[in-house]
């Protein structure tokens, strides 16, 4: 799909003021399976689906734990999100040997936008080709926040990135007033229905494709996944699926923000 | 972030032939006296004295630095960091104003990325425990002790540090003379009344023990400041004086 | 954009036949792109004023702030790439430590805003890098020497100014703030101006939902950068939003 000559590197600038390989480098979180992200008062929630790449492997772990009290969930190039959970492993660490105290989000979040943007301006580099999930508590709070390819972040309410995850977008915003005095409980299920709308109709959620991790008060980061996720799975099992197909993409913020 | 790492790890790193003659001649020469950094501090200052009490903290400590012959008075050595922390510093002067600068460059990043969140008094004692650790490895030690105190999570706290990156949390300490001098008369003040120290009573303990070090020290000076810290901030009073009585020296 | 492409506008580091670089023009071009964003000087300081858009609902509030602090005494505000504007600020930022742990004292602006501009302008000239995509407002206000404001571009050139506007309605920003007479103004004053002035440039059509974000250094902020206090800020608000309705009656009549 070549579209013209100025989407060959990171260092040209189209015309019109656009990157265009941050912006194919964007496209490449869209092809990884969805992932979410809420909070309530007191915890923060991550649940993604995950993929088996044939019928003999496993599926691909889609959360990596990064602190007592920080994990990440992932849609893009799981190689990437390796790297940089390495850095954020890295930072959290140094600052609990320096200060003996967890790393504020807002800070670990930031220093990881820098160093992302150095990657955005070199001919000899690329961007990461993957979008992060940054679930974490810490004195303001639970916390969500969205990291792109283009280095920008975001703190939400909410969010959901991945294949497909327009409708688990759509699903957020009409229960974001909901979510923040939601029970814990009540949290992972709007999380599931969400999740649950990001797949195809004749594909199901099951403890094989779907991870979820929480955080928050008195609550150290934990994954669950196989037959963990079972008891969560079984707080919407028989609802009904509710709305249908969304069209994708309509009115993606990534896609506006250009 | 990156900052933290070159106060810590940068801090003049263990590098021999550097500071030696840089005419090779010479250095191959195994006459040259291995390398020595500072064998004694210059400037000195006194006690620095810090006691826990009902709700805050207190530090007290006399204002000035003097060598064997010289003196600088007027120095305040209290020094406040941010609205729940503070500071109290002795031991080599140079050092402690080496100090004071790191750590506002500190405060100033922080207070730029956290957004209003400051730093917590012990999240800068484990710092500066670190920090004072590292170069007495490096054989380059700041000659300083420190007493950083504030309110930790809305409770008093009181961590130590000295010279060679011993760190410590406790509700009474003093540096130097006071040590000796000074924590007895604290730990009664503190015993006395079992746990729950009113203000009137810690300002007072402090400042009998500022006299008696005033007294027996020849290198003390009678101005001091006392700084207080509670949930509603640091507040460093002073210079004020020692009352002391010298007529009896006359018999 | 009158003249594109041609071949001569891949590189950073190539001059077209008419002596352009049009790799800067092009890193211009996101800069307006961005959400409006101004800093107007007056006589006990300076304000500055951003069209912060909200791209979606699901964002907290007062996330992505495009106004920094880069010193106690230096605001900035910026426009274009976000990821870019904050790697100068970065740079700024340590420029402004490093100054303090020299000299022992507050960086000057007119030295710190040249260090910024060098540093944005050496982007300019390889082909292995690509220019910032950002513009950057910086000011200041001290005691002794008044209010300074300047603005650094992706090209790397630098220029002082009384009002200044980035961003996507810069021409119609300019226009209200010429309206003004700057120097005369407190930052009291102007705080309510700037409000006005994000206000009715922001285009309610194509972009929606934005927040105003203020800040000043100021007298009244004693020489520190801050957040303009909460108080104010409503008052800024409904005053923008007042005068927006009034502009409109009289458009009726």
């Amino acid at each position: 799909m070549y579209r013209n000559q100025y989407d060959n590197d990171v260092t040209v600038w189209s015309p019109q003021g656009r990157l265009h390989q941050v912006e194919y480098a964007m496209e490449a979180v869209k092809q990884g399976s969805a992932t979410i992200g809420l909070k309530n008062e007191d915890y923060a929630v991550l649940l993604a689906l995950k993929r088996a790449s044939s019928e003999l492997s496993a599926h691909q772990k889609k959360i990596i734990p990064i602190d007592l009290h920080v994990g990440v969930s992932l849609a893009g190039l799981t190689a990437d999100a390796r790297v940089l959970s390495k850095i954020m492993r890295n930072e959290c660490l140094n600052h609990r040997f320096a200060f003996d105290s967890p790393l504020r989000i807002a800070k670990l979040v930031s220093y990881m936008g820098n160093r992302m943007q150095s990657c955005t301006q070199g001919y000899d580099r690329r961007p990461y080709g993957v979008g992060l999930l940054i679930a974490g508590y810490d004195d303001s709070g639970p916390q969500i926040y969205q990291t792109c390819p283009s280095a920008n972040f975001y703190n939400c309410k909410a969010m959901a990135i991945g294949a497909r995850s327009q409708s688990a977008r759509t699903y957020l915003e009409n229960h974001l007033d909901e979510l923040k005095t939601a029970s814990l409980d009540d949290l992972l299920r709007h999380g599931l229905r969400g999740l649950r709308d990001c797949l195809p109709n004749d594909v199901e959620l099951s403890s094989k494709n779907v991870s979820i991790a929480i955080v928050g008060k008195d609550r150290n980061f934990t994954i669950y996944e196989d037959e963990g996720c079972e008891p969560f799975l079984a707080m919407i099992a028989g609802e009904d699926r509710g709305r249908g197909e969304r069209p994708p993409a309509a009115d993606d913020p990534e896609e506006m923000e250009r | 972030m990156a900052l933290m790492r070159d106060a810590i790890f940068h801090s003049e790193g263990f590098d021999p032939s550097s500071q030696m003659s840089p005419c090779a001649e010479t250095r191959n020469q195994s006459l040259v006296a291995p390398r020595q950094r500072t064998q004694e501090p210059t400037y000195m200052s006194g006690s620095v004295i810090g006691l826990c009490y009902e709700n805050g903290v207190l530090l007290a400590a006399d204002m000035g630095a003097t060598t064997r012959f010289t003196r600088i008075p007027h120095q305040p050595r209290i020094l406040k960091i941010n609205e729940n922390t503070m500071i109290g510093v002795s031991g080599d002067f140079a050092d402690f104003q080496y100090l004071e600068k790191i750590i506002e460059a500190k405060m100033i990043d922080e207070e730029r990325k956290n957004e209003g969140f400051q730093m917590k008094p012990r999240s800068l004692y484990v710092y500066l425990s670190r920090l004072l650790y590292q170069r007495r490895n490096n054989f380059n030690p700041l000659w300083t002790n420190i007493i950083v105190t504030g309110m930790q999570d809305g409770k008093p706290f009181m961590g130590v540090v000295d010279m060679i990156g011993t760190a410590f949390e406790t509700n009474l300490y003093s540096t130097g003379f006071g040590n000796y001098l000074g924590m007895g008369v604290m730990r009664e003040a503190v015993e006395k009344h079992d746990g729950k120290l009113p203000l009137q009573a810690a300002v007072e303990a402090l400042q009998s023990v500022l006299r008696v070090l005033y007294y027996r020290n020849t290198a003390a000076f009678p101005d001091y400041q006392i700084g207080n810290c509670t949930a509603s901030g640091v507040k460093i009073e002073g210079p004020m004086r020692i009352d002391s009585e010298w007529e009896i020296a006359k018999h | 954009m009158t003249s594109i492409g041609t071949g001569y506008d891949l590189s950073a580091s190539q001059f077209s036949p008419d002596g352009r670089v049009f790799q800067i023009e092009y890193a211009l071009k996101a800069v307006e792109n961005s959400g409006t964003a101004i800093a107007l000087r007056g006589k006990d300081g300076v304000v500055f004023a951003v069209e912060k858009l909200v791209t979606s609902k699901l964002y907290e509030k007062g996330s992505n702030k495009r106004i920094f602090t880069v010193d106690r005494h230096v605001g900035c505000a910026v426009a274009g790439l976000l990821a870019d504007a904050k790697q100068m600020i970065e740079t700024a930022a340590k420029e402004a430590a490093n100054y303090r742990n020299e000299y022992g004292c507050p960086v000057p602006i007119s030295y710190l805003k040249d260090q910024v501009a060098l540093y944005v302008h050496a982007y300019t000239l390889y082909s292995a890098i690509r220019p910032y995509g950002a513009s950057v407002l910086m000011g200041t206000y001290n005691k002794s020497e008044g209010s300074k404001l300047y603005c650094v571009e992706p090209s790397g050139t630098c220029y002082g100014y009384f009002g200044c506007a980035i961003g996507k309605a810069k021409q119609t920003a300019k226009t209200e703030m010429e309206k003004l007479k700057l120097s005369t103004l407190t930052c009291r004053e102007l705080v309510k101006e700037a409000a006005k002035i994000i206000h009715i440039v922001h285009d309610e059509v194509k972009d929606k939902d934005f927040e105003l974000e203020l800040s000043w250094v100021c007298e009244e902020s004693n020489g520190l950068h801050q957040a303009v206090p909460e108080a104010l800020h409503d008052e800024a608000e409904a005053f923008a939003r007042q005068a927006m309705e009034d502009d409109s009656d009289e458009g009726e009549d």
